[in-house]
């Protein structure tokens, strides 16, 4: 019992200077003081559309350290799309991943802090979602490979640190929907995240990725807060435009793939 | 519904958005960069609406050439816009557009000549005027 109040006493230290929620010692339920530690965090409600202009602006100004094979690979995609024949990257469906999302989305995200966890919710594309824990656990040591990969975070002060590792290697360092290469595995991430106004996010980032880039890049992206229900997020599930509603048999609303029935074969009308 | 077009079945309304060839394979895809249309040599057409797809990763028109020239068949094209997201913070809905309405559209075409093209403008019959941008959800 005292082994259980010295370390809630400890976590209730650390607590608050926001290294780690206070949680519950003996069930690590958030308590009370955690809602109460989130009050005094900055608001980051709202929803957050990406400031699109100034991700063109850094596309042409912010250089990216690619190696030379890489950059080649960059130089031929930047021909190509101002050729008219852009490489489709995002042609799979899957969400963007990290950090395309962070680098080049057009669409909004919602950023919901609760203890022991920052969520950021995207739109489009599907499951565009990160779950960055704040509650002072470590890594896995060794992380099943996803499009967002595993983020650990604290703040300091009023700045969310975020760390992330176990990208899958397919994820794209993006610089627009048509530039881009994988980051083929090995990728770290670290992010400062942290209100320049009140009404403007910025996500600092710093970008390793040994496979792809000489050494590690710097760069920012700005997020716009908009309040109020014309702004919410509309849900928007990728797949959903290669459906087309439907009837079965038995009457029933079902989604078929287009110019294909559910089975697969080609409708005879066509 | 006061119109022939109002009027066509579900089955005919896809097959006309079928017709509209190539296009549809390439909005299913999720976002994706525009490059692949002429901006610099836009068409207007007066077009009377098939159906408005209001889907992710992008919605899009369908609509049939109501001023054909003479002694050719109305085309139908299929034009592609942004997402429903970035069209809402724009003041669209999924009402912007019905079938059977007769609009003014602009639209870049496909530089590889197919009937497809990206949303520019389109003035509605009582002269309102609907346009987008990904920039004016911050500006």
């Amino acid at each position: 019992m005292i082994r259980a109040r010295l370390l809630a006493s400890a976590l209730t230290a650390l607590g608050g200077l926001g290294l780690a929620p206070l949680a519950d010692a003996q069930t690590g339920a958030p308590t009370r003081g955690d809602w109460e530690a989130i009050a005094r965090l900055p608001d980051l409600g709202g929803v957050w559309v990406p400031d699109v202009p100034d991700q063109r602006r850094q596309e042409r100004a912010n250089q990216v350290p690619w190696t030379a094979a890489v950059r080649t690979q960059i130089d031929h995609l930047f021909a190509e799309d101002k050729a008219g024949r852009p490489k489709l990257l995002l042609a799979h469906c899957l969400p963007h991943g990290m950090p395309a999302w962070m680098l080049i989305s057009h669409n909004a995200m919602e950023i919901l802090v609760t203890p022991g966890r920052v969520t950021m919710l995207g739109e489009g594309d599907g499951n565009k979602l990160r779950r960055i824990y704040t509650d002072g656990r470590k890594h896995p040591e060794d992380p099943d490979v996803t499009m967002h990969g595993h983020s650990i975070g604290h703040w300091e002060g009023s700045t969310l640190v975020v760390d992330t590792v176990g990208v899958l290697p397919q994820a794209y360092i993006a610089l627009s929907e048509a530039v881009g290469v994988p980051n083929n595995g090995g990728m770290h991430i670290l992010e400062r995240i942290h209100l320049r106004d009140p009404d403007t996010l910025a996500d600092d980032m710093e970008i390793t990725a040994p496979k792809v880039l000489t050494g590690t890049w710097k760069t920012t992206r700005l997020f716009k807060r908009r309040r109020g229900p014309q702004f919410d997020i509309i849900e928007g599930q990728c797949v959903q435009g290669e459906l087309t509603e439907a009837v079965d048999e038995h009457g029933n609303a079902i989604f078929e793939r287009n110019g294909t029935n559910a089975d697969g074969s080609v409708p005879v009308s066509r | 519904m006061h119109t022939g077009i109002a009027r066509m079945t579900v089955a005919s309304i896809r097959e006309l958005a079928f017709a509209a060839g190539a296009l549809l394979a390439l909005t299913a895809h999720a976002h994706h960069s525009s490059s692949m249309y002429d901006r610099t040599k836009p068409v207007t057409i007066e077009a009377d609406v098939v159906e408005f797809r209001w889907v992710n990763p992008h919605a899009y028109l369908t609509v049939v050439d109501a001023k054909p020239q003479a002694g050719t068949a109305p085309k139908t094209w299929s034009i592609e816009m942004s997402s429903p997201g970035v069209l809402t913070r724009n003041g669209w809905t999924k009402r912007t557009f019905n079938a059977g309405d007769k609009i003014t559209l602009k639209f870049a075409p496909l530089r590889n000549g197919d009937a497809g093209g990206i949303f520019m403008q389109a003035t509605l019959a009582d002269g309102k005027v609907i346009t987008y941008s990904v920039d004016a959800q911050t500006e």
